[in-house]
């Protein structure tokens, strides 16, 4: 008998579980408004802890788990899987709730049109740490039901079943899920939140486990947002503007339209659009229009480098403990700047959008951060009701925070509204780079005052363009006063009696947003390698400095700051000066509440810079996948390490300069160093490991290269000449 | 223009203009999406499969050149999934993809890679193979192709 149409998710409409609602911001900020020191307080608030901002909303929890025919457990995830390895982790949580193999479940994005709406996106580092409860909470609550429903079949007490391995047993009888869903009609589901197994008594959690998505990924079978292919589809590319807002004075389209293939030219409300029946034809007609661009302003990097100055913008102040300035009025203070540029987010797949508008009802499969937010958007944008609109993720082909916001599906949508066919809308790698949201460069003024060794005071200003702020509501947006991704980690989390930080919030020319780490990039950039230089200045080794500024009892991270250092330390073989044409460089950092240190090992070839060995130790909390923990800790060393040496997002005739890879060079197999991953687990809370990683990776080879050449770069990418 | 050619052991015609990037008629007439597009100009190597034996990057090479020739994708590279080529063995050993969209044309240009050099030292990997990724797995792509050259070892010994 099929079980398809009987499956565990349709017998009951009823929820499992009113999954606890974590509600933007939380308690600790409702209700407070305005002044300095409580803007301080919330911001800092937002800092340091897991941020409540990315967590779950409410669901119905009784659409995550499914028993398919053939026994296996699918879970559809509100969290998308960009690479990040999101379904692995909620795979093992599945798994240790049902006390089954995690080869036997599955894990499938959710559509929005399942009911199933992340309302805050994927991102920020909280997707396992934000399905850490909620999944096993589903999934226990699975196991109650089948283990009350095979009580029910064999008519003997639930307690003596046992639920193991996709099957209900007693003694010698058993039933596969699957068998028990056949048999069932009525389901009985637990009111309470079920008890969850104790951490210690974990079977899967904890083990390293590869990917869930492995297999389809290395046979190539894995679908992305552009794989999409829909009956009848159309291909579509947009004609953007090549210059920094620039407006069309003219269009000349009568080559292109005579382009053999070309089924449409579209030049309405703001979209230009060349749409054919291939792609190949899309793109070479689209080269054929001819538009006359109206520049406002040609835009030269030294513009933007004027406005990305410390006193510059709106000026907020988002740290203020003890009283730097009294310090500051007499005796030495040491004082650097530093920089860092504009990044692009260069993902491998560029973005796009497939739309099929079908009876007042629209379908967009892409690849996206925020399912939630584009739903919204379409519906608004079409005239529809939100539940008309359904968003269906597709694999990612990297996100880094590049998909939160997608400037294609609304062109995408409005196509095939008009033109009643499906659309398949791929931005060209051009466009990606020239028609995108960018990570705001910055600048940093550090001063710091040492006596008797210690620093007594010091003080970080930065300038830089917002990442989310707009996207906040009002209420918080008054509230924070800094945009709380720009300027995250801005501020000092040593024991510093006396310490400032001020965010300066300066407006760019272009779109800038969040990328992987968002603000503690650049923050943590200028504050470690400023740790280093004011260390330099005490005489003091590297990380005893650090140490002995790590002693903060209210702070629980400064202990477990200590304990990933000294590991670090002892795994890389920590010294200082040169050894066979390298050197060695430390940083360290606090994430939320992830804290991360790293040793980097360099070499100057050539005026070059190489990067031999990198060491990182990540203590998360609580590690629900070492594998997956390490792939995301080599992830950042990688990006970090380009982020470090290469890449660096200018303007030039009113232009994004970097149209494609040879003018936005990335690290390559090449510029690979050995690696070695150092994990400890500090706490029994899970914390983020998407992005604190990649904090310490440019400062500690900054620091490195100055302890190899004794020169101090403060600009990045770094350059010896 | 029609054009034959054979790919993954299938003798295909098709009839699209002859300038059309082999990627283009990989992905959207003969419908295999393994190969990807990455920058449209030959730089990332998102595209890369063999044709003739030969590695190449299909967004910036005309269909009409393949007239005649036996073309392989990512989705013909292994017999079939219960024999899978060691490269795609090695992937699978040492966990290698990420978000996984670069992974098909790293795979190709690691399969080439080790017929030329059957033992590749990390220097030899590091400098023959410019594929770009992004989410960071060039650490296990080298671990993988050292892995799959002693996979082949272990086959032809």
């Amino acid at each position: 008998m099929s079980t398809k149409n009987k499956s565990l998710k349709n017998s009951s409409r009823r929820q499992f579980l009113n999954v606890g609602a974590i509600i933007f911001g939380g308690s600790v900020i409702v209700g407070q408004f305005g002044c300095g020191p409580i803007q301080r307080k919330t911001f800092q608030y937002f800092d340091s802890n897991e941020a409540p901002v990315m967590g779950l909303g409410k669901f119905n929890a009784d659409f995550w788990l499914q028993i398919l025919e053939d026994n296996t457990i699918q879970l559809s995830s509100p969290k998308v899987e960009m690479g990040q390895g999101v379904f692995t982790g909620a795979a093992l949580m599945v798994a240790e709730e049902l006390d089954t193999n995690p080869e036997n479940i599955t894990v499938v994005h959710a559509k929005t049109s399942s009911g199933l709406i992340d309302p805050l996106g994927t991102g920020g580092s909280t997707s396992t740490a934000g399905l850490f409860k909620p999944v096993r909470e589903a999934a226990a609550t699975m196991r109650l039901a089948l283990q009350k429903a095979a009580a029910n079949i064999w008519e003997v007490p639930e307690n003596d079943i046992l639920i193991q391995d996709g099957k209900a047993s007693y003694q010698e009888q058993s039933l596969k899920f699957s068998e028990i869903i056949s048999q069932t009609s009525k389901w009985e589901i637990p009111k309470k939140s079920p008890k969850l197994k104790s951490h210690e008594s974990f079977k899967y959690i904890g083990k390293d486990t590869k990917r869930v998505d492995l297999k389809d990924k290395v046979l190539g079978k894995a679908i992305f947002g552009i794989d999409h292919h829909i009956e009848g589809m159309l291909y579509a590319i947009l004609i953007q503007s090549p210059y920094i807002n620039g407006q069309v004075k003219s269009v000349d389209a009568s080559a292109a339209k005579a382009v053999s293939g070309v089924e449409h030219f579209i030049n309405e409300n703001g979209i230009i659009a060349i749409v054919a029946k291939n792609r190949y034809t899309a793109e070479m007609a689209a080269r054929k229009v001819k538009v006359e661009w109206d520049v406002p302003k040609k835009w030269e990097q030294k513009d933007l480098d004027a406005i990305i100055q410390v006193g510059n913008g709106k000026f907020e102040s988002i740290q203020k403990e003890g009283n730097v300035k009294k310090h500051f009025d007499n005796g030495e203070i040491i004082e650097a700047t530093y920089r860092t540029p504009a990044g692009a987010h260069a993902f491998m797949e560029p973005k796009g959008a497939i739309a099929d508008y079908k009876d007042g009802k629209i379908t967009i499969i892409t690849g996206t951060q925020q399912p939630n937010r584009d739903r919204t958007e379409i519906a608004k944008a079409l005239g529809l009701k939100k539940d008309n609109v359904d968003i269906q993720c597709a694999f990612l082909g990297g996100g880094f925070g590049g998909r939160f916001y997608l400037n294609q599906i609304i062109p995408a949508a409005k196509l095939s509204k008009k033109l009643k066919k499906p659309i398949h809308l791929l931005c060209t790698r051009e466009q990606d780079f020239m028609n995108n949201y960018y990570r705001p460069g910055s600048h940093h003024i550090l001063k710091g005052k040492i006596e008797n060794g210690t620093v007594v005071a010091a003080q970080h200003d930065m300038a830089s363009d917002d990442m989310v702020f707009d996207y906040l509501p009002k209420i918080a947006q008054s509230l924070i006063g800094a945009d709380p991704s720009t300027a995250h980690g801005a501020f000092f989390n040593y024991s510093f009696e006396n310490k400032y930080a001020n965010a300066h919030r300066v407006e760019t020319p272009y779109i800038t947003g969040i990328w992987r780490g968002i603000g503690i990039n650049a923050t943590s950039f200028a504050k470690e390698c400023f740790m280093d230089e004011l260390a330099h200045a005490a005489n003091a080794d590297a990380i005893e400095f650090r140490l002995k500024h790590l002693k903060d009892d209210k702070d629980e991270r400064h202990e477990r700051m200590h304990k990933i250092i000294e590991l670090v330390k002892e795994k890389a073989g920590w010294k200082t000066g040169k050894e066979k044409g390298t050197a060695k460089g430390f940083a360290c950092a606090m994430d939320r509440q992830t804290v991360v240190a790293g040793i980097a090992e360099v070499e100057v070839i050539d005026n070059k810079i190489g990067v031999t060995k990198f060491t990182l130790g990540i203590d998360p909390g609580l590690i629900v996948n070492p594998e997956g923990v390490r792939q995301q800790c080599e992830g950042c060393i990688m990006m970090g390490l380009s982020n470090t040496l290469y890449e660096n997002l200018t303007l030039k005739n009113g232009q994004v300069e970097n149209t494609n890879f040879h003018k936005y060079p990335v690290a390559m197999l090449s510029d690979t160093p050995e690696i070695e991953i150092v994990l400890h687990s500090g706490s029994e809370e899970v914390f983020g490991v998407g992005e604190p990683p990649i904090a310490p990776i440019a400062p500690a080879i900054a620091n490195a290269v100055f302890n190899l050449t004794g020169k101090r770069l403060r600009t990045l990418p770094l350059k010896m000449s | 223009m029609k054009i034959s050619f054979k790919i993954n052991g299938d003798q295909k015609t098709i009839d699209v203009d002859p300038n059309m990037p082999l990627l283009w008629v990989v992905r959207d007439e003969l419908n295999l999406k393994a190969t990807k597009y990455g920058c449209g100009k030959g730089m990332c190597g998102a595209c890369s499969l063999h044709v003739d034996g030969k590695l190449h990057r299909s967004c910036s090479y005309p269909v009409k050149f393949a007239e005649g020739k036996a073309i392989t994708t990512l989705e013909g590279l292994s017999k079939n999934e219960n024999d899978l080529h060691p490269v795609q063995q090695a992937w699978i050993d040492e966990n290698v993809p990420q978000c996984g969209y670069c992974q098909p044309g790293f795979m190709m240009a690691a399969a080439k890679l080790l017929q030329e050099i059957p033992n590749p030292t990390t220097e030899d990997i590091k400098q023959n193979i410019s594929n770009i990724c992004r989410c960071g797995t060039q650490p296990r792509i080298i671990k993988a192709i050292k892995r799959a050259a002693e996979l082949n070892n272990a086959k032809t010994s």
